[in-house]
């Protein structure tokens, strides 16, 4: 009931096609049925001269002016066939055309809404996500609604209104041959909906066993180079030859399997065909039924039989329909984060910590403990301490990414609770530890948050990361693809295109989250100054290893267990005994003579 | 990229004869079930031109004549019969096609797989992966179902409006030709459509590929879109993607739609025909009634086959490039083999004479060695490196320097343009390629485990080893604990691709890999990426017992390894540019000097960091 509703849901403005569709499929399925009709009235009337018993077909031929103009113009008869079959003709098409309206425009909109709420989910949500579930339920699960509402509602429909609308015709022409025609009906349709209930495990078996091969595949080739320096090369072709033998003869049971469901149901069928052929002759032979009444029989049957066995084939697969819905129901009923809720001030840069604590949801004790410091607009702060010390926790804080448990944050004075988060990010750029590309041009990449950015824009910021020689190396440059269609970038060049397009937003406030870790010192230095002469007014927080990078900061905090345990210039910082000196000592021993190495 | 791989979706109008009879001469050893196959489809259709004669028969003579009671029976009997007879060939066709798909497939893959094995290095150096991919599953797949389904609807196809034709043209051929002329516009109108149809919906799964990648970026980029704050940007490109495949589907689904009921009203406009000329023969009694009915079912045959026939053409058309594709995989030609004299004493990869094979000491030399990938640039020229047995040589530079070359030519990955590498004084290539990769252990920078257990991905190193003798590779390089510490120990499985364990316990079990295969020469990549420290500790340990008594080449970005190593190469651009041991190059205070002092007092650096202040 719950999926009904989603579908009804999610049928909203194409309720009205849906309803023309019925409409069209009824239209379409009475004037297949007439078609016989009027060749036995033809037969029996036209041609035959037997009496015209149904009341409908006298005022039929009455209203065209009596048998005999129509025994006199057989072309009559032709028209109305090519009529019927032009009227039935336009019925199929705005069929199958509405099917695939009413289909496309609710994928659309499940799709939509599906990636919608994707983004929107906190960030927790994503760090504990599995990318090939969800992908999953993305596509083949949408996929699923999809086929039922572009051909299985229609189908069943349609077999729906042919069968009884047949059924009342045959039962008005003879009801106990009528009787007869249907007697397998129940049969047919339990058979095919028990048959593929049953068939689904063999069905799974033998899509598995194609992935478990293609898996082999997959393993091989990304492992090339072990396979090849092991010489494992006949090793790996038996245990390919062992899954694609697997996976074929799966599939061929299952293929045997359908051939005998075929082959049985066929033999229902046209078993029931030969029932009504006998018991037809034999009524014919008493005169209780005239050549045209044996016809539209047979033809009937003929019709029904197909569309009835294909129901209990729809009905058995439209379970998965549901498990479908409730798998997407269940990524969209996962609480989104609130991005547009809060205030807006206007963000200059300093910043307040006063005595944070944080832990993550899932979590038992505090990531942060106690944290106070300030920083004023325009500062450079850096950030050191071992890993798991809580430096990225730290400045996942600032961007509202997780909040904090007690104490309070302000941005100019404003409490980042209260701030509302689009605002925020917008203003505060972070570049993460290890930055996502997407698979589009390198500019594009660069241009992420600014599609409209001019060129030089683009070309100033890759300039500020260090990055546009490299960029310009490539053979299309700025619209050189990243990822598989394009090119491979290396860790430090993801992570310097992933700094120009931080930096290209001017934000008053700037996080770097170890993300030069890739980037050789000297590189550092460069994007650091770079940075420096143009954005003298941005607040910079830089979470680092090196002292090189650490030391012409306003302030340093050494981080240590969540909690501050040195915090002051290099100069103070050396001065004291601690981690840092510690740190600052191994430096100059391994500058070995002597000499700076900056 | 080259350009071979750009891929070529409707490269040509018309069929190409030659490739199809290439691709037939694969399906010629299935020969013996085709004609099987084939002889009852033309049986299938020998029923389905009955059905309607026996409904004439039955009409004429016994639903408007009057019949004697025993010919109602026999008739009965007959229709039983071709009943009977008709749902086993439903049965038996499905079954036959079924083995003809399968064994094909099976085969081609069996094949490709066969060759993928056989080629060397360079070849998946410019083949992107997914390229391979999508020829050893879609594209096999699809040509297997044309070869096998849609070559017997033809046949059956065939034999239905040949079969109808005789039967009508002896009946009544008026009435024939009436059916007969419509033909060639229902012809015309079905491959028009078909083909139009086929390439639509071709566009729509274009399109949808995009889309599930699109997913897949939302997905694993969530966490850049939050912090960028680019929600709404990726959305409004991300519909511009769904209403663009809206509009294709539903342009298919329209074509569809229209395509039908054309085809049905043409069939009509032959139906009314015979219903006004044969409606007056009978009036006339030139013919019977039950004449009339038959041709109107025919009418109604005729037309299926004719579709079916006119999608396989559209289909096959298509299916020429995946046709292709498959073909040029089977066709590829390695290009690093063996010498036929060195074949006939090794063996070849796939059947090696392992009985021939030499032990391997491990005394490396590189004589003269010139290599590029590309004569324009060089990468190394006119090489000389001596390696005695049990030195370690430490390869240090750049990402992208051309470390890797110097470990690709000794792994016989590539061979040099000229030159020599001699492996206990006789070169490489007098030996075969199984016995080098035999005696080689390979620990790569981003290991590679392959889905199944810890325990077989270990004995990978030396199939034949004993469960004991996994364990104590294991324990040799400290992986016992942390396998011990899985829920089932040995047997856990290490999911796709060893994804259920972490970087630093995948390096692990791959160095018991190596260890197990006990090689005499080693080559290892070593990671950059940083782990915690303590796992850092123990693949440092690994690694210093793998090193003992063993020739190896080190790619190197561990301080201590290097330092250790009896020889460093320094490599900038594809080029060894100093060569010594520390001690040596450290006072030449030139390349490895500057890399020294910037490069690895960071390593220190980390170390103490991770260090807690007491």
């Amino acid at each position: 009931m719950e999926q009904f509703m989603f579908i009804w849901q999610k049928l909203q403005n194409n309720r009205l096609r849906m309803m023309a569709m019925f409409l069209s499929v009824i239209f379409y399925v009475t004037l297949m049925l007439l078609s016989p009709l009027f060749f036995s009235f033809f037969v029996d009337n036209v041609i035959g001269d037997g009496e015209i018993v149904h009341p409908l077909a006298r005022m039929f031929s009455a209203w065209l002016g009596g048998v005999e103009v129509l025994r006199n113009n057989l072309w009559i008869g032709g028209v109305i066939i090519v009529l019927i079959s032009a009227l039935s003709g336009i019925a199929m098409y705005w069929r199958g055309r509405l099917n695939g309206e009413i289909s496309e425009n609710v994928t659309q909109k499940i799709r939509d809404e599906v990636y919608r709420h994707l983004q929107r989910l906190p960030y927790s949500y994503h760090v504990n996500a599995k990318t090939g579930d969800l992908i999953q339920r993305c596509t083949s699960d949408v996929d699923q609604i999809r086929r039922f509402l572009a051909s299985q509602i229609s189908e069943l429909v349609y077999a729906v209104a042919l069968s009884l609308i047949a059924g009342v015709i045959l039962f008005s022409i003879h009801a106990p041959l009528a009787w007869l025609s249907i007697v397998s009906l129940p049969i047919i349709f339990a058979f095919a909906y028990i048959f593929f209930i049953k068939m689904q495990k063999a069905f799974k078996a033998s899509d598995e066993s194609e992935g478990e091969m293609s898996a082999v595949i997959q393993e091989n080739l990304s492992g090339t180079r072990v396979v090849k320096a092991f010489s494992r090369e006949s090793y790996e072709l038996e245990k390919f030859e062992k899954k694609n033998r697997t996976f074929r003869d799966l599939t061929y049971r299952l293929i045997h399997l359908l051939g005998m469901y075929w082959g049985l149901s066929d033999l229902i069928c046209l078993l029931q065909i030969l029932l009504v052929v006998v018991s037809g002759i034999t009524m014919a032979k008493e005169g209780s039924i005239t050549v045209g009444n044996y016809f539209v029989f047979v033809s009937y049957v003929s019709m029904i039989l197909w569309p009835v066995r294909n129901v209990g084939r729809i009905l058995s697969d439209m379970g998965k329909v549901g498990v479908s819905i409730d798998r997407l129901k269940e990524i969209l009923n996962h609480p989104l984060e609130d991005i547009d809720v809060g205030l807006m001030p206007d963000i200059n840069g300093s910043i307040v910590f006063d005595q944070v604590y944080f832990k993550y949801d899932d979590g038992e004790t505090d990531v942060l403990k106690n944290v106070s410091f300030s920083v004023k607009k325009g500062e450079t702060i850096a950030i050191m301490g071992p890993t798991g010390s809580g430096k990225s926790s730290l400045v996942h804080l600032l961007t509202r990414l997780h909040d904090y448990r007690e104490g309070s944050i302000t941005i100019d004075g404003v409490e980042l609770r209260d701030i509302r988060r689009s605002h925020l990010r917008k203003h505060v750029g972070i570049v993460l530890q290890e930055p996502f590309l997407f698979s589009k041009t390198i500019s594009a990449n660069i241009a992420l948050a600014l599609p409209q950015a001019p060129e030089e824009e683009i070309e100033r910021a890759a300039k500020i990361a260090s990055v546009h020689q490299v960029i310009t190396e490539f053979d299309r440059g700025y619209q050189t693809m990243v990822g598989e269609k394009g090119v491979t970038l290396s860790g430090g060049q993801k992570q310097r295109i992933a700094i120009a397009r931080t930096i290209i937003n001017n934000s008053p406030i700037l996080i770097f989250d170890d993300s030069l870790s890739a980037v050789d010192t000297e590189t550092d230095m460069h994007i650091r100054t770079a940075l420096h002469a143009i954005a003298k007014d941005t607040t910079t927080i830089i979470i680092t290893h090196r002292i090189s990078s650490a030391q012409n900061a306003d302030n340093i905090i050494v981080l240590n267990e969540g909690e501050i345990e040195q915090q002051g210039t290099h100069a103070q910082l050396l001065a004291q005994e601690g981690l840092y000196k510690r740190i600052a000592d191994i430096q100059s021993a391994m500058v070995m003579g002597g000499e700076e190495d900056e | 990229m080259s350009e071979q791989f750009e891929e070529q979706e409707y490269n040509t109008d018309s069929l190409d004869t030659k490739l199809w009879s290439k691709i037939l001469k694969l399906l010629w050893i299935h020969k013996k079930d085709l004609f099987v196959l084939y002889g009852f489809m033309i049986m299938l259709a020998f029923v389905d031109i009955s059905f309607p004669l026996l409904n004439r028969h039955a009409i004429d003579n016994f639903v408007i004549g009057s019949p004697q009671d025993n010919e109602v029976l026999i008739f009965t009997l007959v229709y039983l019969g071709f009943v009977v007879w008709q749902a086993f060939n439903v049965y038996y066709f499905i079954k036959r096609a079924g083995k003809i798909e399968m064994n094909f497939a099976y085969d081609v893959r069996q094949r490709a797989f066969t060759k993928l094995q056989e080629l060397s290095f360079t070849y998946y150096d410019k083949t992107p992966l997914g390229w391979i991919m999508a020829r050893m599953t879609s594209d096999i797949t699809r040509l297997s179902e044309i070869l096998s389904w849609g070559l017997m609807d033809m046949v059956w196809g065939f034999s239905v409006m040949i079969g109808i034709t005789i039967v009508m043209l002896i009946t009544n051929w008026q009435m024939a030709l009436l059916i007969l002329m419509v033909i060639p516009p229902l012809w015309y109108i079905s491959v028009y459509f078909q083909t139009r149809i086929l390439k639509t919906y071709r566009e729509v799964r274009k399109v949808n590929s995009k889309i599930t990648g699109a997913f897949s970026e939302g997905i694993s980029g969530a966490k850049t879109t939050k912090t960028m704050a680019i929600e709404d940007l990726n959305l409004e490109e991300f519909k511009s993607l769904t209403g663009d495949m809206r509009q294709r589907s539903i342009r298919a689904a329209v074509l569809s739609a229209l395509f039908m009921p054309l085809v049905t009203g043409l069939g009509a406009i032959s139906t009314a025909g015979i219903l006004v000329v044969g409606g007056h023969q009978v009036l006339l009694g030139a013919i019977q009634f039950g004449t009339l009915m038959l041709f109107t079912q025919y009418a109604g045959q005729f037309f299926e086959p004719l579709r079916q026939i006119a999608r396989l053409l559209a289909e096959l058309q298509m299916a020429q490039a995946s046709a292709e594709r498959v073909l040029s995989l089977i066709n590829s030609e390695a290009d690093i083999v063996d010498h036929p004299h060195v074949i006939e004493k090794y063996g070849t990869i796939l059947h090696p004479k392992k009985e021939n094979y030499p032990t391997m000491d491990g005394e490396v030399e590189f004589r003269n060695v010139t290599f590029h990938y590309n004569p324009q640039e060089p990468v190394l020229t006119d090489f000389n490196l001596k390696v005695k047995k049990g030195q370690t040589v430490a390869l240090v530079g750049e990402t992208g320097s051309g470390k890797s070359t110097i470990v690709n030519l000794l792994c016989r990955f590539y061979q040099p343009v000229e030159g020599q590498i001699l492996i206990d004084g006789v070169d490489i290539t007098e030996r075969s390629i199984g016995w080098l990769h035999s005696n080689l252990g390979y620990v790569l920078q981003a290991p590679h485990l392959f889905s199944g257990t810890v325990a077989e991905n270990i004995r990978y190193g030396r199939l034949e080893a004993t469960d004991q003798e996994v364990e104590e590779a294991a324990k040799l390089v400290n992986a016992h604990n942390f396998i011990m510490k899985l829920e089932q120990g040995y047997a856990s499985d290490v999911g796709e691709g060893g994804n259920r364990l972490s970087t630093g316990e995948k390096q692990l079990i791959s160095f018991a890999r190596a260890v197990l295969a006990d090689p005499a020469i080693f080559v290892l990549d070593e990671a950059t990426s940083s782990i915690d420290t303590e796992t850092e500790q123990i693949i440092q340990h690994a690694i210093d017992t793998l090193l003992v008594d063993r020739t190896s080449f080190v790619i190197a970005h561990r301080l201590s390894t290097i330092v250790s190593a009896d020889v460093i190469l320094v490599i900038k651009k594809g080029k060894i540019v100093e060569q010594g041991t520390h001690s040596e190059l450290l006072r030449l205070k030139g390349i490895y000097y500057r890399l020294y002092t910037n490069q690895f007092q960071e390593d220190l650096q980390n170390q103490l960091l991770q260090l807690k202040p007491e």
